[in-house]
């Protein structure tokens, strides 16, 4: 970064460099503490069982037998799947209506579509808590309880106002002119969304789909709700078949957690700057 | 003789030209508009059913007793604010207590942690985007992931901190979440420990944002490295602190599925916050109408929060301009 210019040629001097050796150690130690939680679940999911939990940073006599043994009868493979198919669709459904819903503010306004678009973008404070009662009596209503579409709706309709205000935002920053032509030349409105609007609004779309991923893949408390058929159940679920109040399988649940914690880290390391851009709203530069 | 004609039908044909256009243009502007209520309507109608509706009910039924279950719903005005507002359910003051810690103490802490990563990583650094990533990693965890692994460290005897604690010679056998005087500290690093990557990249964000040549005219007057932070970041810096200290203040109102992981709101309420009362009431005492009064004035004071934060926005953008 530019802010390094004037630091270079301190570098030289033993007094900046024992200072930049001290925060290589301090970064090293933070970043070590942040990662204990973490590495903790590994280990105790990589140890013999029986060993005790949480005692160790490391594999105790390393063994993936807590791992083999917890995903069969955890039905590890379907909550997969279910959680797979689950997240998909409220990604393609979030995407599609508020893609849509914000062009047809930005580029189509009627008679009160103003106050439509404020009403839903204030939606974005609701708190999950505040709704979740009525919500249930929704879903019962509609027979949703144990069905997929009980989770793939509730989260889509949650992470649809934050995306509509992304959406918005880049659609607002198409050159007018661009719009204007295409439909001169006589593009029906959904040739113009799909050929101008998304294309350009690319960061856009990507920033959305990792947000709805985040929510549809980690929410925990809709789908212990909504769930209550094991077959049907989500990752985040498959540690409750190891615990009992009698027979609390520590090995087996952390097993669970380094089952469905290692991917999403895999996935998150490999596209950080996105995530860390799309939580951010697009501020943060490398 | 035709020039004449053509000259004195001149202005009919124009206004009849201009008179079809403005048909043209009215029909053809009704059909955008009926278009853009295509567009929007999906979007509508999954919002309408699955908040907008939720919204109306937790409003409604918070003015009757009601399990959730029985088709009778008794009306009981407005009995269910009163006993919150009064205090006669000390179980919502301790839980109101709670969330105010949550952010009166941890909102600082958060917002100091996250402003010193980011100060630390905000040069040129070898392994500066790792360390981000590292700092990051929890961000993108899930409330269960965290909520047990947060279990797991507070273990008494076996637990690492317990280990690490004994280790150096104290006692290693606090039960840093059962026990009443330290549980909701306990939680609280749980939760500084999810959200401090956040709050470092919104920092390293707005540091970005900051001028260098502020920085150089500020040496060449001779100021240290301590003077610069306080005399010209920490005052640029101040719209990002204020947004953040309210997406904390609401995020203490918001908190609850991890909590409800580890803790579940105990040892004995100790650890309960208002997101956690309402689920408590409402799926496990059945206290529908109670728990949707307490879900009202939730959505009350949010709302109010946000107002706050748009029109702090709005002002700094005002002045910025």
């Amino acid at each position: 970064m530019s802010s390094v210019a004037h630091r270079r040629p301190a570098r030289h001097r033993p007094r900046a460099v024992s200072q930049r050796a001290l925060l290589y150690v301090v970064l090293a130690v933070l970043a070590f503490v942040t990662a204990v939680p973490i590495l903790l679940v590994l280990s105790t999911a990589l140890s013999t069982p029986g060993y005790g939990i949480a005692t160790h940073l490391f594999p105790h006599n390393l063994t993936f037998a807590n791992i083999t043994g917890a995903i069969g009868p955890a039905h590890i493979p379907r909550l997969f799947a279910n959680s797979l198919l689950i997240t998909a669709a409220s990604t393609c459904i979030v995407v599609a209506f508020a893609s849509l819903a914000a062009y047809g503010f930005v580029q189509h306004p009627f008679p009160g579509s103003r106050i439509v678009m404020f009403v839903l973008l204030a939606t974005i404070m609701l708190t999950s808590a505040s709704i979740l009662i009525p919500l249930y009596h929704v879903l019962i209503t509609f027979h949703l309880l144990n069905n997929y579409l009980g989770l793939i709706l509730p989260y889509s309709a949650l992470g649809l106002p934050v995306a509509v205000l992304l959406f918005r935002n880049a659609f607002l920053a198409v050159p007018r002119e661009l719009a204007e032509a295409a439909r001169i030349d006589g593009a029906a409105p959904l040739r113009v969304y799909w050929r101008i609007f998304m294309p350009i609004a690319k960061p856009t779309i990507a920033t959305v789909v990792i947000l709805q991923v985040l929510l549809a893949w980690n929410d925990y408390i809709l789908a212990l709700l909504v769930m209550t058929s094991k077959s049907l159940a989500t990752v985040q679920l498959a540690y409750i078949t190891f615990s009992s109040q009698f027979n609390n399988q520590f090995e087996k649940q952390f097993a669970t957690l380094a089952l469905i914690t290692v991917p999403v880290i895999v996935v998150f390391v490999l596209f950080q700057r996105q995530f860390i851009s799309g939580l951010t709203g697009g501020a943060v530069k490398e | 003789m035709s020039s004449i004609v053509r000259r004195s039908l001149a202005p009919t044909l124009q206004s009849v030209r201009i008179a079809e256009s403005t048909v043209g243009r009215s029909r053809r502007e009704r059909r955008r508009q009926l278009q853009g209520v295509a567009f929007v309507a999906p979007a509508v109608a999954l919002a309408l059913v699955f908040l907008a509706y939720p919204v109306l009910k937790t409003i409604q039924w918070s003015f009757y007793n009601w399990n959730g279950v029985d088709p009778h719903m008794t009306w009981v005005g407005i009995d269910n604010f009163r006993t919150l507002l009064t205090g006669a359910d000390p179980y919502f003051g301790r839980a109101v207590k709670n969330t105010a810690l949550w952010s009166v103490i941890g909102v600082p802490i958060q917002l100091g942690a996250g402003l010193t990563l980011a100060l630390l990583l905000n040069r040129n650094l070898r392994f500066r985007i790792t360390f981000r990533t590292l700092f990051f990693i929890p961000v993108v965890l899930s409330p269960v992931v965290i909520g047990l692994a947060w279990q797991a460290m507070y273990f008494p005897g076996t637990g690492i901190l317990n280990t690490f604690l004994g280790a150096l010679g104290f006692n290693s056998h606090w039960a840093w979440l059962d026990n009443p005087k330290t549980a909701i500290y306990a939680s609280l690093a749980a939760n500084l420990w999810r959200y401090t990557g956040l709050t470092m990249v919104f920092f390293l964000a707005a540091l970005q944002m900051i001028p260098q040549s502020l920085y150089e005219a500020a040496r060449v007057d001779g100021a240290s490295d301590w003077t610069q932070i306080k005399r010209i970041t920490l005052p640029l810096l101040r719209p990002m602190i204020a947004l953040l200290a309210l997406l904390g203040s609401i995020g203490a109102l918001k908190e609850f599925d991890m909590m409800y992981v580890l803790t579940g709101g105990g040892p004995a309420h100790n650890t309960d916050l208002i997101g956690l009362q309402v689920f408590n009431q409402g799926f496990q005492l059945y206290h529908v109408g109670y728990a949707s009064a307490i879900a009202s004035l939730l959505l009350l004071v949010t709302f109010a929060l946000a107002a706050l934060q748009l029109g702090y926005l709005a002002r700094t953008y005002r002045s910025v301009r």
